[in-house]
């Protein structure tokens, strides 16, 4: 008996994988089942079955061989898919998910799936054979043991693999004579092709067949990949107890082909003996992670890279430990700038000077380095939209489609894990609210499904991602009459809004348009807690709707939380540091500029008016305009953005710009309006954070 | 609760300090350190009773004014000012006391319910009654004086 507990985690780690390949087919194939697909779903499938089965885990291993049965059915075209079948399809995913997690975490699993493993059986025994000759005709025909001959759809992924600039390679594998376990040889061949980005388009004999050992001491497979003979051949040979592999290129007309009309594609063969760098050449650009349009790479195959697996928390700490080392930094210039001072140009000092610089060099370098050792793509927050979207549009009885883009966009995991939430809410929004059911969108001269697109990418500092929908859009004069009657606002100070800040009423607590509060949406988050979730990491939230033709959200978030480069202000005394990614620029203004409009200071920059606000009439109670009348002193305004609005914060004293490291303040202070955390500085003094976004809510107030 | 209390002749460890005319005592397991007076960072529009937050080796502590925080008129501060931090619920929070004075073993039997104390305005807060040489020692409920903190 093999003492397993050394490959649970190898295991575990791989059965997520598969389960997630499995959640994304299982997706793609209600929408566009492509022979791709089937092929890599039911590759999925039995290779889970495989690894389970051979740790022990037995109901995980039936539960899988109950979809691998549904999907080779599919594939063989002797069914056809139906929303019951992917519903059945997504339960039975949902179990091995939840058995997975309990064997993470106890090393077994007890949950039963004997009623699941019946309910695939019987779409089995339900279904009616499609009656299409095209399918029967492609149906196996038992190969012979002499040459492999390969199906239509082995043949076209064949094609295909040929078109996309891979070679495809006829292997013969042979066997050591005295090889005990030759299924598991065999199981291992074809997982090395499968980590070195190759793909098994067919095998002699076939699959099942190497599992239960129904082979002598060769078997023959048809390989496509992107290496050349040798390579593979080499990387093949690795394997214990192989005794040879015959590697030879792939000839379409050689084979024996089951129908004419495939006979008549034309494809090149690209030539034997291609060099590695030739192939590579010929290749084209690697495909997007994964595009929204349903088309899947054949290479999605996990890669062997130069990796190691870091805990988290190691990571959290090795940030920390640099966060310290930058505020040191910062000290260490500091006093070097103050013995410069005081002792000139003192031998020592100038030693002094050299090495803080160093250190400084140093610090950056290191802290830039962990911070992209932080960083994940985003897709760790998208790959489980697809499916939410689809059990959510099941439910609300509309036809959505989700496109996804930029899943590679890579971000701080601080900071993937806050946008999570924020937008699940969102996305659930739209289906629910934004979508139209089917019959309407019909009527309204729009397809019955619709679209929601969701994207990421970079811009500078930060990342934006952008949901948008094909929906109803929102009316601003609804959402003002929605807010009186609420009592968010008077009908006053809702009629002087502008459209655009009508449409961000949404944000404000207590404001909810939905008619009825559903099971998913009123789930007691609103758009209110989305918006301070985003802010509370320095991110902003936008919108922008057309009524009858959608909205769309933008959110920006900064590219990580722990470290940014801030203005240092004085107010009353007391150090603030104000984000520079909001900071616009900074002005010195004589006190007869301001003018008042209202009771409001403001001044006129460039031809616009600049609203004011002094930080210590905001922080320190006093009245804003009297604190704008006394003195005839040059004031300082730092002038600062969000989205289009601009506001000039007012303060006593500019002392510079510096990179912090981002504390959050205690819970026990509450929410804060207009500080968003706080930093230490060089002189190991504590200065708050301002948060922009509040003081433009402050502003506005005070307007209304 | 600590393992002071576990012990047959059941005591309780806390630590004294003065606020006012009175004697207050915490429960040690709470404390995490006591530190002198040290520059206090004030956060606007916070509760009345947080004085703002402090460095605490590279972390942000709060600090409340804990005279403010029991309704207790305001002291001035002097050298014998100190800043106890104590951690609840995995989150530290400094309270400002106008000095410390002992660690007290309590035995149980010596500690009385706090109703005697009821109508004054601290007396929420306010655990327990113990008696050490006649003198009387308030015993805080930090748990107590920290939730619901936020406004």
């Amino acid at each position: 008996m093999m003492d397993t507990t050394e490959y649970i985690a190898l295991f575990l780690e791989e059965a997520a994988e598969q389960i997630n390949i499995l959640e994304q087919d299982i997706l793609l194939l209600e929408q566009s089942p492509s022979e791709d697909v089937l092929h890599e779903i039911f590759r999925a499938a039995h290779t889970l079955k495989g690894s389970s089965r051979a740790m022990g885990f037995t109901a995980m291993g039936e539960l899988t061989h109950a979809m691998e049965d549904v999907f080779d059915a599919l594939r063989k075209g002797e069914i056809g898919v139906s929303t019951e079948m992917v519903n059945r399809l997504f339960d039975a995913l949902d179990t091995l998910k939840a058995m997975r997690d309990q064997i993470a975490e106890g090393g077994t699993s007890n949950i039963a799936c004997d009623d699941l493993v019946r309910s695939l059986r019987d779409i089995l025994n339900d279904a009616a054979p499609v009656h299409d000759d095209a399918a029967t005709a492609a149906a196996p025909q038992k190969a012979s043991q002499t040459a492999m001959v390969l199906q239509e759809h082995q043949r076209e992924a064949a094609l295909t693999a040929i078109d996309n600039g891979l070679s495809v390679y006829r292997l013969t594998v042979r066997l050591a004579e005295d090889t005990l376990m030759k299924s598991v040889r065999a199981l291992m061949v074809l997982q090395t092709i499968d980590a070195n980005k190759g793909t098994v388009i067919a095998s002699q004999p076939d699959e099942d067949a190497l599992d239960n050992e129904q082979f002598d001491l060769s078997f023959e497979l048809l390989v496509a990949t992107d290496k050349a003979v040798e390579e593979l051949r080499q990387i093949l040979l690795q394997i214990s107890e192989i005794r040879e592999v015959e590697v030879s290129p792939w000839q379409k007309s050689a084979e024996p082909v089951p129908t004419q009309t495939a006979a008549s594609i034309a494809a090149p063969v690209i030539p034997a003996g291609q060099s590695p760098e030739e192939a590579k050449h010929t290749q084209p650009a690697a495909p997007p992670i994964a595009s929204g349009d349903g088309e899947k790479g054949s290479g999605r195959a996990p890669v062997a890279s130069q990796t190691v697996r870091v805990d988290v928390a190691r990571l959290d700490t090795l940030l920390n430990l640099v966060g310290e080392l930058v505020i040191d930094r910062t000290r260490v210039a500091q006093l070097g700038r103050e013995f410069e001072a005081r002792f000139q140009h003192d031998e020592l000092v100038d030693s002094l000077l050299e090495a803080a610089g160093h250190i400084g060099r140093i610090t950056d370098e290191l802290q830039e380095h962990i911070m992209k050792a932080r960083m994940l793509p985003i897709e760790h927050v998208f790959n489980r939209f697809p499916r939410m979207i689809r059990d959510l549009a099941q439910k609300f009885g509309k036809e959505v489609k989700l496109i996804m883009e930029g899943q590679e966009t890579e971000l701080d995991r601080s900071v993937i894990e806050i946008i999570s939430d924020p937008l699940i809410h969102m996305l659930r929004n739209s289906v629910d609210h934004g979508i139209e059911p089917p019959d309407v969108r019909e009527t309204l001269g729009k397809p019955r499904q619709g679209t929601i697109r969701l994207s990421a990418r970079h811009e500078e500092n930060y990342i934006l991602i952008e949901i948008e929908d094909d929906g109803k859009g929102m009316d601003p004069a609804h959402l003002r009459e929605v807010a009186i009657r609420k009592g968010v606002l008077t009908r006053e100070a809702a009629e002087r809004l502008s459209d655009k800040e009508a449409l961000s009423l949404i944000f404000a607590p207590g404001f909810s348009t939905a008619k009825e509060v559903t099971e998913v949406s009123g789930r007691g988050v609103g758009m209110d807690i989305v918006r301070s979730n985003i802010q509370r990491v320095g991110g902003l939230v936008d919108l922008e709707s057309v009524p009858g033709k959608g909205t769309r959200f933008s959110i920006r978030l900064p590219l990580t939380l722990a470290i940014i480069r801030a203005l240092l202000v004085r107010v009353a005394g007391q150090v603030y540091a104000i984000p520079l990614s909001s900071v616009l620029e900074t002005l010195k203004i004589q006190p007869e500029m301001v003018q008042f409009v209202g009771r409001r200071p403001a001044i006129v920059l460039r031809g616009r008016t600049l609203p004011l606000v002094s930080l210590q009439a905001h922080f320190y109670g006093k009245d804003s305009a009297s604190s704008f009348c006394r003195g005839r002193e040059p004031m300082f305004v730092v002038v600062v953005g969000l989205g289009e609005r601009q506001l000039g914060l007012v303060v006593n004293h500019l002392i510079g710009e510096q990179e912090i490291v981002i504390k959050s303040l205690s819970r026990y202070l509450g929410e804060i309006s207009g500080v968003s955390g706080a930093t230490i500085l060089g002189d190991g003094r504590v200065a708050l954070i301002l948060e922009v976004a509040d003081l433009f809510d402050h502003a506005s107030a005070c307007a209304a | 609760m600590s393992t002071a209390t576990m012990t047959s002749t059941a005591e309780r460890q806390v630590v004294a300090f003065r606020l006012g005319n009175e004697t207050y005592a915490i429960d040690i397991s709470y404390i995490h350190e006591i530190i002198r007076m040290k520059e206090i960072t004030f956060v606007p529009r916070a509760p009345h009773y947080m004085r703002g937050v402090i460095n605490l080796r590279g972390r942000i502590v709060p600090v409340m004014d804990l005279s403010a925080r029991l309704g207790l008129s305001a002291q001035e501060e002097t050298a014998q000012s100190r800043i106890i931090v104590v951690e609840v619920n995995g989150e530290s929070i400094g309270m400002i006391v106008d000095a410390v004075s002992e660690v007290l073993r309590l035995p149980e039997e010596q500690i009385e319910p706090p109703a005697q104390m009821a109508g004054t305005e601290s007396a929420d807060y306010i655990s327990g009654l113990g008696k050490i040489n006649d003198r009387l020692v308030l015993l805080l409920d930090v748990e107590k004086v920290v939730e619901n903190m936020q406004i």
